[in-house]
């Protein structure tokens, strides 16, 4: 990531009114506070246990893709101004389709389907703070 | 270039009025739902003066002749893109040839938001009229103004303005992410309305409360009047347009007769002519009327009443000046962080 990749996360979170961000992968958290000065950027290496994420078991089953979310916000499985979620459990979706969204302050931002397919099981409960990369949905794609 | 290939009736062009000819006798027109209007504006990057096509009767059907970014705000009905659905308050780019119909069907929609009555229907660049009088509102009184002075036919071409390239050649392929556009968080959500709650208990849900100031004549009303035009869920009568809204309800009446001269009235003046039943004079109104007047809806829900369907409920919930003022900064603090969301946006997809 670049200095200005940060510049814009921040004036993100400034807008959302959202305090901290925190972007972690096996090796390290980087974590984007709020401070009286301004944001800040926090740099740890992670302690984790070697081994922790073992390799998902080779099945038989092609594994479901997932749609994961591409900015730090609040997953909505349907439009706030309607009653019903974008796409259900079982609903068939193209790639592309918008299957939920994320909302950021006032701004609601698509979720698309990386894939055509079924929807499967929601990853995180509606209404739920999500960080960048959390995956949300899956997609049983083709082959049924 | 769009084309209308069927408009309900009274589609209009609107952009946010006409302002300073009121003393020529010349009323302010512009949008019902000034918020509706300035959400799409601020969503596709056009300035706030920009027209839009306000669109109260549905099916209405359209198609892009050019490609063009377009946004559909206010009231959700089935707005689809050559049959893939388009979530309300949203924007997303349009091919040539696309073609955008608002079926009038009624979505699910969740109980705080209610249906809405007016539609709007934004282009990048907004829709290129003549200014008249500094304003591009359809003006159905004086006809002028907006398309020819008159509502949208079928077979009108309506230009889009000048506005920021559409990324790229006419053709380029899009981003799956261009492609989906954004929507913005509705005003009914953003902005709930007040509660009206009183000795009778709280007003149905299906009630829309507007806050309203007294007027003039407020004081010359009686006792009982003044309690039920509080405690009154008044219906928008079948005789409500964009020139006010009649509403059916209890008589009110006055201490004594009154005599007044014609004065100079807004849009939200409520008066109460000699049957009793108020009028709430919305952006057609005329410039000046002599019934009494008892209260002014304030400006920050005025978007509130442009957008109650008729037959549909109201209450009136007494506010200060102070208030007043207080919920509009509240819609313009809203404005903003739209403002600011969406530059960050574009900020970063350029």
């Amino acid at each position: 990531m670049t200095l200005d990749d940060w510049r814009q996360i921040a004036g993100w979170l400034q807008a959302a009114d959202i305090d901290c961000i925190e972007i972690a992968n096996r090796d390290r958290q980087l974590r984007m506070v709020r401070r009286p000065a301004g944001y800040m950027i926090e740099d740890r290496a992670m302690a984790h246990a070697p081994g922790a994420l073992a390799p998902a078991k080779a099945g038989v089953r092609r594994p479901p893709v997932v749609a994961m979310a591409h900015s730090v916000g609040i997953f909505l499985a349907g439009h706030p101004a309607r009653s019903s979620a974008l796409a259900a459990t079982g609903a068939r979706v193209q790639q592309g389709d918008v299957i939920a969204l994320l909302k950021i302050g006032h701004l609601l931002e698509p979720v698309l389907a990386p894939a055509g397919g079924m929807i499967g099981r929601l990853l995180v409960a509606g209404d739920s703070l999500v960080g960048y990369g959390t995956g949300l949905l899956e997609i049983q794609s083709g082959g049924t | 270039l769009i084309e209308i290939l069927s408009a309900g009736a009274l589609s209009t062009v609107q952009d946010l009025g006409r302002e300073g000819y009121l003393r020529f006798g010349v009323g302010s027109a512009g949008a019902m739902d000034q918020l509706a209007l300035r959400v799409g504006n601020l969503m596709l990057g056009n300035p706030d003066d920009a027209a839009a096509i306000e669109i109260p009767v549905f099916p209405f059907r359209l198609r892009f002749l050019d490609d063009l970014d377009f946004a559909v705000t206010g009231a959700d009905r089935g707005a689809e893109l050559d049959g893939q659905p388009v979530l309300p308050w949203w924007t997303r780019p349009a091919r040539a040839g696309q073609v955008l119909t608002l079926s009038g069907n009624r979505a699910e929609v969740g109980a705080e938001v209610g249906a809405g009555a007016r539609c709007y229907l934004l282009l990048a660049g907004g829709v290129d009229v003549p200014l008249v009088m500094g304003s591009r509102s359809t003006q159905l009184r004086g006809q002028f103004g907006g398309h020819q002075g008159r509502a949208l036919a079928r077979g009108d071409l309506l230009a889009a303005g000048a506005a920021r390239a559409f990324d790229g050649a006419p053709g380029a392929a899009l981003s799956a992410r261009r492609r989906a556009g954004f929507g913005i968080e509705p005003p009914a959500l953003a902005l709930p309305a007040v509660a009206c709650i009183d000795a009778t208990g709280p007003a149905s849900r299906h009630a829309t409360a507007l806050r309203v100031l007294p007027a003039a004549e407020y004081p010359a009303f009686d006792d009982q009047s003044l309690q039920l035009f509080w405690s009154t869920e008044w219906k928008i009568g079948a005789q409500s347009d964009r020139y006010g809204y009649r509403l059916a309800g209890p008589a009110l009446s006055l201490k004594h007769p009154l005599e007044t001269r014609s004065h100079g009235i807004v849009p939200g003046v409520i008066q109460v002519p000699h049957g009793g039943q108020p009028i709430v004079q919305m952006r057609d109104a005329q410039p000046s009327g002599g019934y009494p007047k008892i209260g002014t809806v304030i400006e920050a829900d005025l978007w509130r009443l442009g957008q109650a369907p008729t037959g549909s409920r109201i209450r009136f919930a007494p506010t200060s000046y102070d208030d007043a003022l207080a919920a509009l900064d509240a819609v313009q603090a809203y404005l903003d962080k739209v403002r600011q969301l969406v530059a960050l946006r574009r900020h970063g997809q350029a």
